[in-house]
């Protein structure tokens, strides 16, 4: 019971204590296993869940790939692929907590910290609400029912909290300290590297005879910088590249610097936003979702240096 | 030391820091939590802060400074820091704030500020921001956000308007972003309508959808919208949210049937043109008045400066009184700290006002000789100068 527990949660403490005393014996298996983990975390942006009516040494072994999953992923030595592999083990919790019982959720939302009952609803303690939830305007405080303390909502949206407290835990837990790396495992790191997609520069684009305004100068430096953007600052950063003239292409090149980027559906938002013919956010809609960032005394990002605004180019291709 | 200044400084400014020194040295001014981790600020005559990026050790040093420099406005910041001297803001190193709304009756924008402006309070400005700082307390603080009345504390500003300190724990760690989330829940910024409970549902075999809404059982926002509608329903006043006078006439015919449709969630009692926009309007009209955006972020800002409790405000030369009970607090007897001795001065010009029990004025060009209290309420003004024959 409790090992295949660990094996679904394996950042809780009760899984590392269990690996610091278990032992597996195949460690062939072992760092197979672990390779493949990293490699579908960072290529395909998520880890495939196992059956959990595994024998317990399938189990164990389950747990300790987490654990020498850790020790490559820091061997790789890149805020990118950390954050990249934080947000695969964050979406695997998810799909376990999913199917989990109610009893099992509470547990690691208590092992997170998040004060919360299940008491005919999913609530939430507001302060560990604010922390988690996705900055977007669904999940605004304002739009729920807050009781007491309390934010109460539906069991997907209970654990999509759990899952981004489970991607900062990971991700501030790396990279570990380590010294003395076993052969077995500095080679793994190695194969690793040859089969992940190589971390991408983040583009360097620039404005023909004008500049960008400091909200999309800031959306982009967190871009850079592989800080998970919400939804709104994404939706307005390519809203506004569309605008001043980028090419979807160059767009999704852009966002492919963030942790949790999916070609695929970048892909298709940017180009959905393009036929949509979204118009740029007002400054005054750029404070309202938190993004305005500096007095500039226009109406519209667009309108930043009017006259100045020129077209977007690669840097590179300018003349 | 680099803060020493020659200034030539005035009778008035002279005779008000004499007496805040006097009222200091009597005074039990209590130092704010963990008071080595805050950063002071201290205002003179011509700023509120002339000085700040200080650091106080202790309730004692605190004491004697009060007493040697005797600012005029003493603040110190909702944040904690771990070097609160240091500057720029960066290398303090933030590491926690208090939650702390400050309420002001300036931002009211009550009709009366048209006939005194911002320099002047009435009887109304400082009802009304007692007002919404009772519905703060009483409406959010406690029953949403679920703080106990012991977390909450209370202090007027000392000159028109109120701070309500959050002491929890566990709001301490918020940072930025959730603070601006707390204030638009307050204000009531950026609510979705259908969140809200608001849907226009279609009926089969009608042409007009029914209008759905909250109920006033339901909790937070949607129940505060529904019992908002029906209280004002019941007294009449449903044009004060924005609703057409041709509108509420319609509905105050049927005033009892709509609000027992409203108690089962059925907004659609009485047929109403244009329904949906209606209730869109009146949403958007219910938050706390905490001022604009900007005023707001200085509330969400978690490296504010805020009013020492129970320290003079050199506007007004009352104290930023602790509140007690807020339904008995009367700021302009409550929050008085000098005597009745008679100060001749010179009043250049100042509406009727109120210290204590009595009402002055209004005085225009004359010389009178008023108690203290009031003469310093003059002097802090600017509207009075000492007189000397």
């Amino acid at each position: 019971m409790e090992l295949s527990f660990y094996s679904k949660y394996p950042f809780t403490k009760g899984a590392k204590e269990l690996m610091s005393s278990a032992k597996v014996s195949d460690e062939f298996k072992l760092s197979e296993m672990a390779r493949r983990r990293v490699i579908s975390a960072i290529k395909d942006g998520k880890i495939p869940i196992m059956s959990t009516e595994l024998e317990d040494s399938q189990l164990l072994l389950q747990i300790a790939s987490y654990a020498v999953s850790r020790m490559i992923v820091t061997l790789l030595k890149s805020r990118y692929y950390i954050n990249r592999y934080a947000v695969a083990e964050a979406k695997r919790a998810n799909a376990y907590l999913t199917r989990d019982s109610d009893e099992s959720v509470l547990r690691i939302a208590r092992e997170l910290g998040i004060k919360c009952d299940i008491d005919g609803y999913y609530a939430v303690g507001f302060e560990g609400y604010l922390r988690y939830a996705p900055k977007s305007p669904d999940y605004k405080l304002v739009n729920r029912k807050l009781v007491r303390g309390k934010v109460r909502l539906r069991r997907a949206e209970f654990i999509r909290i759990l899952e981004e407290a489970v991607r900062l835990k990971i991700e501030s837990e790396l990279p570990l300290k380590i010294e003395n790396v076993p052969d077995r495992i500095n080679d793994s790191a190695e194969a690793v590297k040859g089969e992940i997609p190589k971390e991408p520069k983040p583009a360097s684009i620039s404005l023909e005879g004008g500049e960008f305004p400091p909200c999309v100068n800031k959306l982009l430096e967190n871009l850079k910088t592989v800080e998970n953007l919400g939804h709104t600052a994404r939706w307005a950063l390519a809203v506004y590249l569309l605008n001043v003239g980028m090419k979807p292409d160059d767009i999704v090149k852009v966002f492919s610097t963030s942790p949790d980027f999916d070609e695929r559906v970048t892909r298709y938002q940017v180009e959905h936003a393009m036929k949509r013919g979204y118009k740029v956010p007002s400054c005054a809609s750029m404070d309202f979702y938190g993004l305005c960032i500096a007095n500039c005394g226009v109406k519209s990002p667009l309108g930043y240096r009017r006259g100045a605004v020129g077209k977007y180019t690669a840097s590179g291709k300018q003349s | 030391m680099e803060n020493i200044q020659l200034r030539v400084s005035n009778p008035e400014e002279e005779y008000v820091r004499s007496k805040f020194r006097e009222y200091y040295e009597r005074a039990e001014v209590q130092a704010p939590e963990d008071i080595q981790r805050r950063e002071w600020g201290f205002g003179g005559w011509e700023r509120k802060i002339e000085t700040r990026h200080m650091q106080i050790a202790s309730a004692q040093e605190l004491k004697s400074r009060l007493v040697r420099d005797t600012p005029l406005f003493i603040s110190y910041s909702v944040a904690y820091y771990e070097f609160p001297d240091m500057r720029p803001m960066e290398k303090k190193n933030w590491l926690k704030a208090d939650l702390v709304f400050d309420l002001d009756a300036d931002h009211l924008e009550l009709p009366c500020k048209n006939r005194h402006g911002s320099k002047w309070v009435c009887e109304e400005c400082l009802d009304a921001v007692k007002e919404e700082s009772i519905k703060l307390v009483e409406e959010f603080l406690i029953p949403d956000f679920g703080f106990s009345k012991d977390e909450i504390g209370m202090n007027f500003s000392g000159n028109r308007g109120y701070h309500v300190h959050v002491r929890s724990e566990g709001v301490r760690e918020l940072r930025a972003f959730a603070r601006r989330e707390i204030v638009d829940y307050l204000a009531g910024t950026g609510i979705d309508f259908s969140s809200m409970g608001f849907e226009s549902k279609p009926v089969p075999g009608k042409r007009e959808p029914k209008q759905l809404g909250p109920t006033p059982a339901d909790p937070a926002w949607p129940g505060r919208i529904a019992k908002l509608v029906s209280r004002l329903l019941a007294e009449r006043k449903l044009e004060e949210v924005g609703i057409g006078e041709k509108d509420a006439k319609k509905i105050y015919k049927h005033g009892e049937q709509f609000l027992r449709a409203i108690e089962g969630g059925n907004w659609d009692a009485v047929k109403l043109v244009n329904k949906e926009m209606i209730w869109r309007n009146v949403v958007g009209r219910l938050g706390i008045k905490l001022g604009d955006r900007i005023d707001q972020n200085v509330t969400a800002d978690a490296g504010k400066l805020i009013r020492l409790p129970d320290s003079l405000h050199g506007e007004s030369a009352l104290i930023a009184a602790r509140v007690k009970d807020i339904g008995k607090f009367d700021p302009l007897k409550d929050a008085v700290v000098f005597g009745d001795q008679p100060v001749r001065i010179k009043i250049k010009k100042a509406p009727e006002f109120r210290v204590g029990e009595v009402t002055f004025g209004p005085f225009k060009e004359e010389e009178r000789e008023l108690p203290e209290q009031a003469a310093l309420f003059l002097l802090c003004k600017k509207e009075a100068v000492l007189w000397k024959s």
